[in-house]
């Protein structure tokens, strides 16, 4: 929008008021400004509507009506342009209020000069913009998102229907034929259903990322203590594997089935990559200015360096490609619901010793929005 | 069910069919098997006064032409037919299809098992179970 | 055997001979087949059940059944009569109803399966045959069969 030329509307019970504030545009530098003037709320309003102007100036007293019962009322109506509000000397408590009300600005009447009312209309202006601009491009990001977990979500279903029908036709084959198709035949349908397989995992494998996605969970209270301890139980691990909780866990205002999720992924990589006779896994925490940091420490068989960034990208395995169990989905998981919960998460690794992951759940947790570049070079 | 009642199975996937043959044939269910593509043809099956009015009707939802749950619009306010227990076999787990099939009074609603021994045992208990049900037989009640 | 549904079973029993009803907890016992098991009497009880009328209004909970077993001949109001509401209401006709009656009257099973439910089983005479029946059922209706999940949660708008 060209701030050269800028339509001003001034509501004000004072005429002289109006008048001052008339020269002080005059006076305007880098703008040509045209002021149109009202004296009440009604009319104030009816103005409003129209939407002739780029910017408002609101007198705070108004009759029987303030400042910003015209705010109000003008947000209700989904008024977009910027509104500057003109109130006494010491009036701090009514500034505040309609900053928090919307406002763009407050001037005190009297300590008003050209400069400052031109910047202050100016730098309204703009900020409105960048706030709409902004507004439109978190629009387009998340209709992006959500079609494309939706296509993920889609696209997964249509192809596990062909991929049934080979593994069964590969089953069948081997079941009805198996005296006409001699050894080498016979491991060709082996590894037609271990391939099968392997993708009917990879596309469980979208289909888990992508739900992450599309279903939010509510923010609940909840005992971490619990959750780890439910999730040891359910891994079922090995005699020679050994998981601490090194010092109580605390409870945290999470999604509870992502944070579940959370730890049996960590966790089970962290077995599935030990090494050692004996096995070793400690869980510990600590509690930092405005967010929670956990570590989950393993003497496994570690992770190179130059690997760091790789394992947190979606289908990235370290390992051969046809074990049908390691997806290379779970760490991204792990890392698409810190980042939901506004965390971080990173790893420290000597290669022969063993792997520590760090992660970082805030405590004022909100949902930012999730980022999807990785997401999106898979995808497409 | 009667063993001499028939299985008519609606489903365009001529694997899937084959899958159900196969189960049919495993757990030797004695009723006779027909089948047919879409939802089109089935009402052309069931209309047709040369075929006998099948005991259960297994259907797909995902077919060209018309799909399961047009299908199952037209059947069940077809006052010849909506008495025909209708099971639906499907790969949909969509919330909106299942609710959609039980108000259309579907008779069951069961997912597709990916692995073919989980797909007899399916078969299996729809079959114990059907043969335990009466299903109307006569045609003296149609007003 | 584990239920591939993640709510709990509820099976709501309408039957008016209160001396089958042990029969039959005993028998969904034995199979471990439900978590919980209702009783009504007769078809105005199950309407009252259902809508949370009468003696079920403050009566919590009364949740919604993921199957009924619904006897036809009883008093008051029959399973006939029962069958046709439910099946006229938008809210209730989404619950699987299994006809579990003596009768074997062709045209019973004819208006029955014609009103919508969902099979039509014979009541058996021996209790090892009912427990047989109800394992089939139970097998059939809880782990192959996938319900909608609003099965099994109770009745928000119920009149």
């Amino acid at each position: 929008m060209d701030t050269r030329f800028v339509k001003v509307l001034l509501v004000d019970d004072d005429e002289d008021d109006y008048i001052v504030t008339r020269d002080l545009l005059e006076d305007a530098q880098i703008s040509d400004f045209e002021l149109d003037w009202v004296s009440n709320y009604d009319l104030g309003v009816e103005t409003i509507a129209k939407k002739e102007h780029q910017v408002y100036l609101l007198d705070y007293r108004l009759g029987q009506y303030t400042g910003l019962d015209i705010l109000e009322k003008a947000v209700k109506m989904g008024c977009k342009e910027p509104f500057i509000l003109l109130t006494g000397l010491g009036d701090h408590d009514i500034d505040q209020t309609a900053m928090k009300m919307g406002a763009a600005d407050y001037l005190v009447k009297g300590q008003i000069d050209t400069p400052l009312l031109e910047r202050s209309i100016l730098h309204a202006i703009e900020r409105k913009q960048a706030e709409a601009k902004q507004a439109l491009l978190m629009e387009e990001l998340k209709s992006a998102n959500q079609e494309l977990q939706d296509f993920a979500y889609i696209v997964s279903h249509d192809l596990k229907a062909p991929l049934r029908g080979i593994s069964s036709l590969a089953d069948w084959l081997n079941m009805d034929y198996i005296d006409q198709i001699d050894a080498q035949g016979q491991e060709m349908l082996q590894l037609i259903k271990q391939r099968s397989q392997r993708m009917n995992s990879l596309i469980d494998g979208i289909l888990q990322y992508s739900r992450i996605g599309r279903l939010k969970e509510q923010q609940t209270e909840v005992d971490l203590n619990q959750i780890v301890a439910e999730v040891i139980d359910v891994l079922a691990i090995a005699d020679n594997m050994k998981i601490t909780i090194v010092n109580p866990l605390p409870t945290i205002q999470c999604q509870k089935t992502r944070i579940y999720q959370l730890f049996q992924n960590l966790l089970s990589n962290a077995v599935k990559y030990i090494d050692k006779p004996q096995g070793e896994i400690n869980i510990s925490c600590e509690k930092l200015v405005n967010c929670w940091r956990f570590e989950i420490a393993d003497n496994g068989s570690g992770i190179e360096e130059k690997h760091f960034d790789k394992i947190f990208q979606l289908f990235q395995t370290l390992t051969p490609t046809d074990n049908a169990e390691s997806t290379g989905v779970g760490l991204s998981l792990v890392k698409k619901i810190v980042e939901m919960h506004g965390g971080k998460i990173w790893l420290t690794s000597q290669l022969g010793l063993g792997t520590n992951f760090y992660f970082e759940i805030p405590q004022q947790s909100h949902n930012n929005p999730i980022i999807i570049e990785n997401y999106r070079k898979k995808m497409i | 069910m009667e063993s001499s009642q028939s299985i008519l199975l609606i489903e365009d996937d001529v694997i899937d069919i084959l899958a159900v043959k196969r189960a049919l044939n495993a757990i030797q269910a004695p009723n006779p098997l027909f089948f047919v593509n879409n939802g089109e043809e089935a009402l052309d099956f069931l209309r047709n006064e040369n075929n006998s009015r099948p005991g259960l009707i297994l259907l797909d939802l995902n077919m060209p032409r018309m799909n399961g749950l047009e299908f199952l619009e037209i059947v069940k306010h077809d006052r010849f037919l909506k008495i025909i227990p209708v099971v639906v076999l499907t790969t949909s787990q969509e919330q909106q299809d299942k609710m959609q099939s039980f108000s259309l009074n579907v008779a069951g609603y069961m997912i597709k098992p990916v692995n073919d021994q989980e797909f007899m045992q399916t078969l299996e208990i729809i079959h114990d179970y059907w043969s335990m049900s009466e299903v109307p037989t006569g045609l003296q009640y149609y007003q | 055997m584990i239920s591939k549904h993640s709510n709990s079973i509820i099976i709501l029993v309408a039957d008016d001979v209160e001396d089958r009803w042990l029969i039959m907890e005993e028998a969904l016992e034995e199979n471990r087949l439900a978590n919980e098991i209702y009783f009504v009497v007769d078809g105005e009880d199950l309407m009252d059940y259902l809508y949370h009328r009468n003696e079920y209004e403050n009566l919590k909970p009364s949740p919604r059944p993921s199957l009924i077993l619904l006897d036809l001949n009883m008093p008051r109001k029959d399973g006939r009569e029962a069958l046709k509401e439910i099946k006229a209401d938008p809210q209730l006709r989404q619950i699987p109803i299994v006809v579990l009656t003596t009768s074997q009257a062709e045209e019973d099973i004819f208006r029955t399966y014609d009103l919508g439910v969902s099979s039509f089983i014979t009541k058996p005479v021996t209790f090892d045959s009912m427990v047989n029946i109800l394992k089939t059922i139970s097998k059939y209706g809880f782990e192959i069969v996938e319900l909608p999940d609003q099965i099994g949660k109770t009745i928000e708008n119920a009149p």
